[in-house]
């Protein structure tokens, strides 16, 4: 038995959100309540953010060593687990970033839960435990770490969900989670079983260059087969049609900072298996990026059709999520083909996503912010089902005129989703993808983009026209009746860590659509003319 | 300069976002102020293009000055590239001039939220002044797109009572087109590499194959038409126009309008002649539809917006129609039609937004008739306007339409003479039923005995107040004026585009490449 060397250098983010973990775990037992709500979740994130900061530090060294490397054999290279190259380095410091802000979130609902219904150590555990999971899963370079890594980031989400105490929403919620993920994981094993038995390897160079060699294993139809199984397991994770069925209840019944979570890190954690995996097995077998174009033309047009109905503001951004997911997906399936070509189709995934990121985040912290109870059951004992489910389109009207900031950024956020100017970089992702499709020779993928901007625009704009509707006459005229349903939490202020994450977040996307270098430039592979 | 003339308006809105809430004078003088110092540099722009030849001597496609060229987006050859010309600094003075008389159109219609008014219209006139010194293709879609939500808001918000529902169709007809053109834009970055107008004009569609240019064509041509708006793709501006408040409604036809033919000029014919060539024919029979269509339509609409709305359908197929013809003669033809569309139209919406201020109505039923008896002020300009509109020699309106219809009947070699003779005649004959519905308009609303209508006056005002105050007459005059100036003497903007335009024929739909 070989003994893998270990280098620690690059696991440097990963062994910063452990330590945070750590840290967690035995604070917990130590703090008081009240110091406890805000301490931990204030460490967490400062914990992602330093782990951010490292693989930032780190990727851009190319001379730096993978880890869990086995000894090179005779005529093979030596073969590393966990390699923090460009791609992965940029992958750990959005995801880490994004559950940075997801943490803000959680500080927020932690503080406003004056009773400790929803237990702070745990749920910043969750988190942070998933996080390392994501994490895993964008350096992984063989099969088993990067199964290893997703459901590190599964597992976790199932408590994670279920931390809405006191509703059936959320007990069902995550047993949704549950089932669905073993089913997915069990797929993707199977997929994973059946590469391993054709190739007799599970690292992902060596699962290249068998299933490419001439005349050998990769012709097989059971190597097609098991990358579709293996493809499939990774679509459940990052929501796409036909294998979404669990997100809108999920992201419904979870607290809404696990929704963010859900709709940000996780997808991005999954969205980074696919980038470690397709390259290797699409060389093989050319229907991988046939079968990607489909989820993504089918993500994208359901996403956006089943949203347009949608009346509840969490319910509605998870359905766009999904939309989003497929837009994501576009420069996936261009990856077959010229190399050249291949790598400006991730990299437009990787701008994309780090827009998305930032988008999706912003937006759910304005949920937060608008629930005003950021994420636990609205006004208790009641069972309007409006109060219940959180905020709506219809409860959201007018919100201008109360709160300005918030529904200003919303706003932003949500035009940004669409890819409209006046958020530019919104537009650039947009772009940048379609543009990936045009020059990967997928034009009519591009069109269909395009056509799918349209439609999300409906709904993206009828929220955003929501918020800046007149309720009734002059503003200030007193004994006004407004019209407006039950309101969440009435008289309850934004809280102030909300607020300014989304203050934050609504500069950094101003400021990079005129400076757009500054995010989408920074994702590697994104020029296929030889940069 | 450039960027000043583009960062002022940007800066002024930004920093009217954050105006404090209640502030009513100061955003307003503040808006002013902005749009008064954009319209002076952009004037200061102009000394430096006057007997611009356009580099017809040069032979270059595409010649501009005060260029600024910044790498922007460089992972995919995205530059912030912007330059002047002589087509595109009237299109410029005009929409700076628009804004700043809308401006102080704040002063007449005092709006609620007066910041964020402001705010919004700066921002639309960001994008018109991209629009129009963009010399980069994903530049010149984030500046055509940018109007998109400020002017959804202004209608929405500030409109009349179907205002959601105009917006709503204003908004995604608008956005559908953009996504042809975003199509059409990356179609042709596919085919040459290059996101550069300027390079992109110099090649004058050389490398890219006939199929790939009429695909690429057809997808501008889409999106260009409906922000024309060319018949049949026209529908949503009767109901934008309508329900858009008065400054909206200005803006929307004095400079929104005119970044679709503008795009036509400026990307579609230099950079894919081919396929302007084979298209040519379609988009002049559309336009010539339209010009009959809408006057029909003029004909039997009771409402004054909705009138003017439909007008202007009509207008815009001179235009086009001069665009067709791929001459000198049509393209600058089609330019003087385009400002003089915006000077003239952006005094019939503010006018009819002074009639519905006073009436509260703007259906020709309840409006009575013998305006000019009860207000002679307003009823002089409208008369002016009117006829300046239909196409009376001496004013601006008139050159356009008779160019055009001469272009057309000598439209370049290789296009169908005899078809483009009978659009000819066709669209001689639209300028006579535009004349008839605009006769018919002041018959019934301005001339004639004085018949009080059910739409009831402004309280308390007796006739003399209720006539034009001075702050609408400042409004008023310099599109007055500048009507009659182009009228008489249309060298003032022939003079700025004669240049480059024979530099694009010349270099690029010449047949001979």
């Amino acid at each position: 038995m070989t003994v893998q060397s270990i280098t620690w250098a690059p696991l440097a983010p990963v062994l910063v959100l452990v330590a945070g973990l750590v840290f967690v775990l035995l604070a917990d037992l130590m703090l008081p309540l009240g110091v406890r709500r805000m301490v931990l979740p204030a460490v967490s994130a400062v914990t992602c953010a330093g782990a951010a900061g490292c693989a930032a530090w780190l990727a851009g060294d190319p001379g730096l060593p993978g880890t869990f490397c086995s000894a090179p054999g005779p005529g093979n290279a030596s073969r590393c687990a966990y390699v923090l190259g460009e791609t992965a380095g940029f992958l750990t410091v959005v995801l880490c970033l994004a559950a940075a802000a997801v943490l803000v979130l959680a500080l927020a609902q932690l503080q406003a839960d004056v009773e400790g219904v929803t237990p702070a150590g745990e749920y910043c555990l969750v988190l942070l435990a998933a996080t390392i999971g994501a994490v895993i899963v964008a350096g992984s370079r063989d099969l088993i770490t990067l199964l290893v890594g997703l459901e590190t980031l599964t597992v976790p989400m199932y408590a994670a969900v279920a931390f809405r105490r006191g509703s059936s929403a959320g007990a069902e919620a995550a047993l949704t989670l549950l089932l669905v993920s073993v089913t997915s994981t069990a797929l993707m094993l199977l997929g994973i079983g059946f590469l391993y038995g054709l190739t007799g390897t599970m690292h992902l160079d060596a699962l290249a260059e068998v299933l490419t060699a001439g005349g050998g294993v990769g012709d097989l139809a059971l190597a097609d087969v098991a990358v579709v199984l293996l493809l499939a397991g990774l679509a459940f994770k990052v929501g796409a049609v036909p294998f979404h069925v669990w997100a809108p209840s999920t992201y419904q019944g979870a607290p809404i900072p696990v929704a963010a979570y859900l709709s940000s890190a996780s997808k991005a954690g999954g969205i980074a298996g696919l980038i470690v995996v397709l390259p290797a097995v699409s060389s093989g077998s050319p229907a991988a990026a046939t079968w990607m174009a489909l989820l993504a033309v089918v993500s994208m047009t359901v996403g956006n059709l089943v949203a347009m109905r949608q009346r509840h503001l969490v319910r509605l951004l998870a359905w766009s999520g999904i939309a989003q997911t497929g837009y994501l997906l576009v420069g996936l399936a261009v990856l077959s083909g010229r190399s050249d070509q291949a790598l400006s189709g991730a990299g437009a995934t990787l701008a994309y996503l780090a827009v998305y990121l930032l988008m999706t985040v912003g937006a759910f912290a304005c949920v937060a912010a608008i629930d005003g109870t950021t994420g636990t059951v609205g006004t208790t004992g009641t069972t309007d089902a409006a109060v219940r489910d959180g905020p709506s389109v219809e409860s959201v009207r007018g919100l201008a005129a109360d709160h300005p900031r918030i529904a200003a950024a919303f706003a932003l956020f949500l035009i940004g989703l669409a890819g409209l100017p006046p958020v530019l970089l919104g537009l650039f992702g947009k772009v940048v993808v379609v543009r990936a499709a045009f020059t990967g020779d997928a034009g009519w993928l591009g069109i269909l983009v395009a056509l799918n901007t349209v439609l999300a625009f409906v709904y993206y704009l009828r929220v955003a026209a929501a918020l800046f509707a007149r309720t009734g006459v002059a503003v200030g005229s007193a004994g006004q009746l407004a019209s407006t349903p039950v309101e969440v939490a009435p008289g309850r202020a934004v809280s102030s860590s909300t607020g300014m994450l989304v203050a934050a977040l609504a500069l950094v996307a101003l400021v990079a659509g005129f400076w757009p270098d500054l995010i989408i430039g920074a994702a590697p592979l994104l020029s296929p003319f030889g940069e | 300069m450039s960027l000043v003339v583009l960062g002022l308006p940007l800066l002024g809105c930004l920093v009217l976002a954050l105006w404090p809430r209640g502030a009513d004078l100061s955003p307003r003088i503040f808006g002013t102020v902005i749009a008064a110092a954009t319209l002076l540099a952009a004037l200061v722009m102009l000394p430096g293009l006057r007997g611009d030849d356009g580099g017809a001597d040069t032979g270059r496609a595409l010649n501009p000055r005060h260029e600024v060229d910044l790498p922007w987006l460089s992972v995919i050859d995205v530059r912030l590239h912007l330059g002047v010309d002589g087509i595109s600094l009237p299109l410029i003075l005009l929409t700076a001039l628009l804004t700043l008389l809308g401006m102080v159109h704040n002063w007449v219609e005092r709006p609620d939220r007066p910041a964020l008014f402001c705010s919004l219209v700066l921002l639309l006139e960001v994008g018109a002044l991209g629009t129009f010194m963009a010399l980069d293709l994903v530049l010149f879609f984030a500046a055509f797109e940018v109007v998109l939500i400020p002017m959804y808001f202004l209608i929405s918000r500030w409109g009349g009572p179907g205002a959601a529902a105009a917006a709503l169709k204003f908004a995604v007809y608008t956005l559908a087109g953009s996504a042809a053109l975003l199509i059409g834009l990356v179609f042709i970055y596919a085919s040459t590499g290059s996101f550069d107008l300027v390079e992109l004009s110099e090649r004058g569609g050389a490398g890219i194959s006939t199929a790939v240019q009429l695909a690429a064509f057809g997808a501008l041509f889409v999106g260009f038409a409906v922000k024309s708006p060319l018949w049949p793709l026209h529908t949503w501006l009767p109901p934008a126009h309508t329900e858009a408040p008065t400054v909206g409604s200005v803006l929307l036809a004095g400079v929104q309008l005119k970044m679709g033919t503008y795009g036509l000029v400026r990307i579609a014919l230099p950079v894919l002649p081919e396929g302007a060539r084979a298209l040519a024919p379609i988009l002049a029979v559309l336009a010539v539809t339209g010009i009959v269509v809408a006057a029909l339509a003029c004909y039997t609409q009771n409402e004054l917006k909705r009138l003017i709305a439909y007008s202007s359908v009509g207008h815009m197929g001179f235009v086009l129609l001069g665009v067709s013809t791929l001459t000198t003669v049509g393209i600058n033809a089609a330019l003087l039609a385009n400002v003089a569309h915006g000077l003239i139209t952006g005094l019939l919406f503010f006018l009819v937004g002074a009639v519905k201020s006073r009436f509260h109505t703007g259906e020709l039923d309840e409006l009575g008739s013998g305006l000019w008896a009860r207000l002679p002020r307003l009823g002089f300009v409208l008369v002016f306007a009117c006829v300046a509109s239909l196409g009376l020699p001496g004013l601006a309106g008139f050159w356009g339409e008779a160019m055009a219809v001469y272009a057309a009947l000598h439209p370049a070699v290789g296009l169908p003479g005899p078809l483009f003779g009978v659009l000819a005649v066709v669209a001689a004959a639209g300028a006579v039923l535009t004349a008839v519905y605009f006769l018919r308009l002041l018959r019934r609303l301005v001339v004639g005995p004085v018949v009080v209508g059910a739409g009831h006056r402004v309280q308390g005002a007796g006739s003399r107040t209720a006539d034009i105050w001075v702050t609408e007459r400042v409004v008023h005059v310099p599109l007055l004026l500048l009507t009659l100036a182009l009228g008489l003497y249309p060298a003032v903007v022939l003079g700025l585009t004669e240049g480059p335009v024979a530099g694009l024929v010349e270099a690029v739909l010449a047949p001979s490449r």
